[in-house]
C-alpha cells in the first residue's frame, strides 16, 4: 500500500499526522539526496510533522505544506518526491481540521500523539499508597498516604513514570476524552 | 537557431540545453548543480525557467533549445520554484557565512545574495559532521555539503576514478569516500577535481597548502611556479609517463638550456614544494629531466627561434650558467653575441666549482655545444676588466655575470698558514687536474653543499680522514640531506653545531680547534648569536684546513659600476647604474644556484633586448601540446607508490675517482616515476564557473 492509500484508508483511532510523519521517517527521498526538492522536501516534511504532532505545530504550517507539495509534485526528479506530495495533500484536503486541531493545541482527536495526552488518576482505583508521588521527578502528583492523589496537569511532563510505578493500574491516558477525576486529594474509598 | 529569452533574440546551437545557450549568450540564469564540464542532472531547480506553450516551471539546464523557443526567466511559476529551492538548501545550510574558507569565492553565497532569499519561514537544521583535514591534500569539510554532486560527476564521470559517491550517515546524505574509506584506501589521484567543481567550501585544498602570498594557480601547480624558470613540470613528466622523452626534453628546453646539468645538480625547489611530498615523498622530478636530457633526439632544434640579424652587437662576461643563458637568448632574438670567458673552459661555477662527480666535463662539453649552436662565439681565456670598454669598442650593451669565484676566510687565528685553502680554489684545482695537495687529514669548514663538495673531492685525492665542522646543528644546516647521507658513506666525519675558534700550528696548519655550540640563531638585528660550551674545546689533528664559507664576487670594484652588500652588483630589472651594462647571476644575487642564474640569464635576455629595441619576448614553442587526457582512472594504492631512485655507484667506487656517481634513471624506471606524479595543472583546465556579477 503506498502512502497516498494509507491515508485513504486510515481508521478512527489512527492520527493522520501521526501517520503521514511515519510514512515521511521511512520514505526512500531521505536516503537519496540526488534533488534539492525531494532531499529537502522530505527534510522540511518530517521536520515541519513531527512539531505538528508535538505540539509545536505553527499557524502557517498547513499553507508551507501546501506550498511544498505542490513543488515536490512538480519538482522533484523521480516518482517518490511526487507520491510522498500526494499523501500530503490528500491528508490536507481529507483531514485539515485534524491539522488545525494539533495546531491549534486543541488536541489529538484519535489519542496518538502522546504531546497531546494527559495523565489521570482514577478515584475508584488509587489505594493511596504514595509510589506515583515517589517517581515523580516534577512534584506533579498532590496527595497524602490513604487519600486519593491527584495529577497538577499543569506541572505534569508527561514523562510516563508515574503510570509504570502503579501497581494498581489507578494511573490511566486519556486524549480528547478525559475521566472524571477529583480535583484536589480525598481520602481513599478502598 | 535563434531562440528568444525575456523577448532578446539569442543564437543557439542545436542540442544546446536553455542554460548553456544563455549563459553563452551572456544572459545569466540562476544555477547552482550544473557545471560548464559536468552532464547536467537538474537536481537544484535554481534554472528554472517558463517556456510558452508549456505548462510550470523547467529546469533550463535540462531543457533542448527548439527553433523559436520563447523562454522566460523570471515568470512567476519559475521564481517561486527557484526561490523555494534556495530556501530549502539554506534551511540546512549553516548561516554563518563569514568563518567559512570559501567565503567570497562561494558560489551558493553569490548565487543567493543575487536572489535575495532567506530560509526563515523553513525548519532551520545545520547537518553538522565532523571536519575531515586527516587528508594532507584534500580536505573534506561536508557540513557544508549541499548535494549538488558535481565532485561526484567529476570524479567519476570526468576522471574516473569513482571514488566520490553520495553516502548516507547519521546527519543524512551527502558526498563522501563510501565505506568509511580514507582517499588514499580507495585509490585517490588527487588531481583535485572536486576541490575545482564544488561551489561551496566542502572540499578545499588543504589549508596550509595555500600560501597567501602566492596566486591561486601558483598554488594549485607548486612545483612549476615554484621553479626559478618556471619549467611547464606536469607537461613534461607527463610526456616521460607516455614514453615521449622527445616532447619532454622539448618542453624544458622552452625554458632552460641546460636540461642534463640541472637534471644533474639542481636545488629542486619543485621538488620541496610537491604535493606528491605531502603523502610520502615528491616526484623525482630532477632525475626524470636528467632521464628525458639523456635519450631525447634533438627533434626540438627544428622549431627554435631564429630571428632575423638586427645588427646590434653584445658582449657577455663569463661563462656560466647564467652568462650563456642570457647569450642563447640574446642570439636567437638576432643579436651578434660575444662571450667572454676568464677560464680555459665554459661552464662557470658549473665547471669549477662543481666537482665531476657530481657534474662530468663530457656532459658539460656536450649541453655548452648545443647552447652554442644558437649562433654566438665564445673566446675563453679572455678576461675583461671594465665593461664599459666593451661599450667604447662597438658593443651595443654588455651582460655581466661573472659568478663568485672568490672563496672567503673567516678571521681566526691561523687562517694564513701553510695547507690553508678556500673552497673555489680547491675545488677549481681539482677540476682543472692540478689538485692542491692533502695530507692524511683534511678538516672542512662550512656546513652547505660546497662543503661537502670540497670534503668529498678530498677524500678522492687521497686524504684518509675528512671532517666537516659547521655552526649549524643537523636542522639548520644548508647541504642537502643526499649530500649528507652520501657524504658519511664516504667517511666524512661531520661536527654539527661546533665552533671554529682557530687553526693550531707554527707555519703549517696542525688541527683545528673546536668548541661545542649550544645555540646558534640570528636575532632581530640579523646579527648571530652564538653560545658555546664551557670546557667542550678539543684539537683535531688534521694537515690541511678548507674554507667553505661562501664565496664572492672578484674585480667588480674595477668595473665602474655602482655595488652593494660589499662586492656584489647593483641591478634593478639586471640593469645597472651604467647605461647599457646589465648584470646577472651570482654577481647580483649572491652565490645561489644554476637554476636562479639560469632564470636570471633569461630575464637578462629579456632587459637587453628591450634595451636593444626589441619586444623582449623569447618565447619558444618546440614541441606539440595536446589537451591532457582528462579520464586518468583509479590507480589503487597510487597514494602509496615509492619513489625511484637512480642508480648511485658503492661509496667504496666511489671514493676512488672522479667519475659520475650516479646513473641517469632508464626509460622504464622515467616512465614509473613519472606514474606518481598527481597532475595538479589537470585541474586547472577545468571551466571556472563565471558568478553573476560576471556576466
Amino acid at each position: 500500500m503506498n502512502s497516498t492509500e494509507k491515508i485513504k484508508g486510515l481508521k478512527e483511532d489512527q492520527c493522520v499526522v501521526d501517520v503521514l510523519l511515519k510514512e515521511v521517517e521511512n520514505h526512500p527521498c531521505k536516503d537519496c539526496g540526488k534533488c534539492v526538492f525531494g532531499y529537502e522536501g522530505i527534510t522540511q516534511l518530517e521536520m515541519i510533522l513531527k512539531d505538528i504532532t508535538e505540539k509545536k505545530g505553527r499557524s502557517a504550517d498547513k499553507d508551507l505544506l501546501n506550498d511544498l507539495c505542490h513543488m515536490m509534485k512538480t519538482q522533484s526528479l523521480c516518482e517518490d518526491g511526487e507520491e510522498i506530495a500526494d499523501a500530503v495533500k490528500e491528508a490536507l484536503n481529507t483531514y485539515g481540521e485534524i491539522f488545525d486541531e494539533h495546531i491549534s493545541k486543541k488536541g489529538c482527536r484519535a489519542g496518538v500523539c502522546k504531546k497531546f495526552m494527559t495523565y489521570h488518576i482514577l478515584a475508584s482505583k488509587c489505594v493511596g499508597c504514595g509510589e506515583c508521588m515517589d517517581v515523580c521527578e516534577d512534584d506533579a502528583i498532590l496527595g497524602k498516604i490513604k487519600f486519593v492523589h491527584v495529577i497538577d496537569l499543569s506541572e505534569c511532563t508527561l514523562c510516563g513514570k508515574c503510570m509504570n510505578a502503579c501497581d494498581e493500574d489507578a494511573i490511566v491516558m486519556a486524549g480528547a476524552k478525559k475521566p472524571k477525576c477529583p480535583t484536589k486529594p480525598i481520602p481513599c474509598k478502598r | 537557431m535563434k531562440i528568444f529569452i525575456d523577448g532578446k533574440e539569442i543564437e543557439a546551437s542545436e542540442g544546446a540545453s536553455v542554460l548553456d545557450a544563455a549563459l553563452e549568450a551572456g544572459v545569466f540564469i540562476p544555477h547552482l548543480c550544473s557545471h560548464p564540464d559536468l552532464e547536467a542532472k537538474g537536481g537544484c531547480r535554481l534554472c528554472s525557467v517558463e517556456i510558452e506553450g508549456m505548462e510550470g516551471a523547467h529546469p533550463a539546464c535540462k531543457t533542448e533549445v527548439t527553433e523559436g523557443m520563447k523562454i522566460t526567466v523570471n515568470g512567476p511559476e519559475a521564481e517561486k520554484v527557484r526561490k523555494t529551492a534556495m530556501e530549502l538548501i539554506l534551511a540546512t545550510h549553516p548561516a554563518d557565512c563569514t568563518g567559512c574558507p570559501k567565503y567570497g569565492k562561494c558560489e551558493l553565497q553569490s548565487m543567493y545574495q543575487y536572489m535575495g532569499v532567506s530560509p526563515e519561514r523553513w525548519r532551520k537544521k545545520s547537518r553538522a559532521v565532523p571536519n575531515d583535514e586527516s587528508n594532507p591534500l584534500i580536505s573534506h569539510l561536508f557540513t557544508r555539503c549541499v548535494r549538488c554532486g558535481r565532485c561526484i560527476r567529476a570524479c567519476q564521470e570526468m576522471r574516473g576514478v569513482k571514488i566520490l559517491d553520495y553516502i548516507k550517515t547519521g546527519a543524512g546524505i551527502r558526498a563522501g569516500v563510501p565505506d568509511g574509506k580514507s582517499l588514499a584506501e580507495a585509490g585517490c589521484r588527487f588531481c583535485g577535481a572536486c576541490i575545482e567543481v564544488c561551489p561551496t567550501g566542502s572540499i578545499m585544498d588543504a589549508f596550509n597548502l595555500m600560501k597567501p602570498e602566492r596566486t591561486y594557480e601558483e598554488n594549485v601547480v607548486p612545483c612549476r611556479s615554484t621553479c626559478p624558470a618556471h619549467i611547464d613540470i606536469p607537461e613534461y613528466i607527463r610526456a616521460i609517463k607516455e614514453g615521449n622523452f622527445d616532447k619532454a626534453a622539448a618542453i624544458i628546453r622552452e625554458k632552460v638550456p641546460f636540461p642534463e646539468t640541472l637534471g644533474s645538480v639542481c636545488t629542486r625547489n619543485c621538488e620541496s614544494n610537491c604535493k606528491r611530498g605531502e603523502l610520502n615523498s615528491p616526484v623525482s622530478i630532477c632525475r626524470l629531466k636528467r632521464a628525458a636530457a639523456t635519450v631525447e633526439s634533438g627533434a626540438w632544434k627544428e622549431r627554435v627561434r631564429k630571428d632575423p640579424a638586427t645588427g646590434k652587437k653584445v658582449a657577455v662576461i663569463g661563462a656560466g650558467p647564467s652568462g650563456l643563458t642570457g647569450a642563447y637568448y640574446l642570439a636567437k632574438k638576432g643579436h651578434d653575441v660575444t662571450v667572454f670567458e676568464k677560464n680555459a673552459k665554459a661552464g662557470g661555477q658549473c665547471r669549477y666549482g662543481i666537482p665531476a662527480y657530481r657534474l662530468p666535463d663530457e656532459l658539460l662539453d656536450r649541453e655548452i655545444s648545443t647552447i652554442l649552436e644558437a649562433g654566438f662565439e665564445l673566446k675563453t681565456s679572455e678576461a675583461v676588466e671594465e665593461p664599459s670598454k666593451l661599450l667604447d669598442e662597438g658593443y651595443d650593451a654588455v651582460l655581466v655575470s661573472i659568478g663568485t669565484h672568490q672563496g672567503t676566510k673567516l678571521p681566526i687565528d691561523g687562517n694564513d698558514l701553510e695547507g690553508v685553502y678556500v673552497n673555489a680554489d680547491f675545488l677549481k684545482a681539482a677540476r682543472e687536474g692540478n689538485p692542491l695537495p692533502v695530507g692524511e687529514k683534511v678538516m672542512v669548514l662550512g656546513g652547505g653543499n660546497v662543503a661537502y663538495d670540497c670534503a668529498r673531492t678530498a677524500i678522492r685525492q687521497g686524504a684518509k680522514e675528512v671532517h666537516i665542522a659547521c655552526l649549524e646543528n643537523l636542522q639548520q644546516m644548508t647541504s642537502s640531506e643526499d649530500e649528507r647521507k652520501e657524504g658519511e658513506e664516504e667517511g666524512v666525519i661531520l661536527h654539527a653545531a661546533h665552533s671554529f675558534l682557530r687553526i693550531t700550528g707554527d707555519t703549517k696548519a696542525t688541527g683545528v680547534e673546536l668548541q661545542k655550540v649550544n645555540k646558534f640563531y640570528f636575532d632581530e638585528n640579523r646579527k648571530a648569536i652564538i653560545e658555546l660550551e664551557e670546557g667542550s674545546n678539543q684539537i683535531i689533528d688534521v694537515d690541511n684546513v678548507i674554507f667553505a664559507v661562501g664565496q664572492k664576487p672578484s674585480g667588480t670594484e674595477k668595473m665602474g659600476v655602482e655595488l652593494t652588500h660589499g662586492p656584489y652588483i647593483a641591478a634593478k630589472d639586471h640593469a645597472t647604474s651604467v647605461e647599457g651594462i646589465f648584470a646577472s647571476g651570482d654577481v647580483v644575487t649572491g652565490t645561489r644556484s644554476v637554476i636562479e642564474a639560469i632564470a636570471g640569464g633569461r630575464e637578462a635576455a629579456i632587459a637587453i633586448d628591450k634595451y636593444l629595441g626589441g619586444d623582449g619576448d623569447i618565447s619558444e614553442v618546440l614541441t606539440d601540446r595536446e589537451a591532457p587526457e582528462k579520464y586518468i582512472g583509479r590507480v589503487e594504492g597510487f597514494a602509496g607508490l615509492e619513489r625511484t631512485e637512480a642508480e648511485i655507484m658503492s661509496a667504496d667506487k666511489r671514493k676512488c675517482g672522479f667519475d659520475a656517481i650516479e646513473k641517469p634513471l632508464t626509460c622504464e624506471q622515467a616512465k614509473c616515476e613519472a606514474g606518481r606524479c598527481l597532475q595538479c595543472d589537470l585541474r586547472t583546465t577545468i571551466s571556472k564557473v563565471k558568478l553573476w556579477n560576471e556576466y
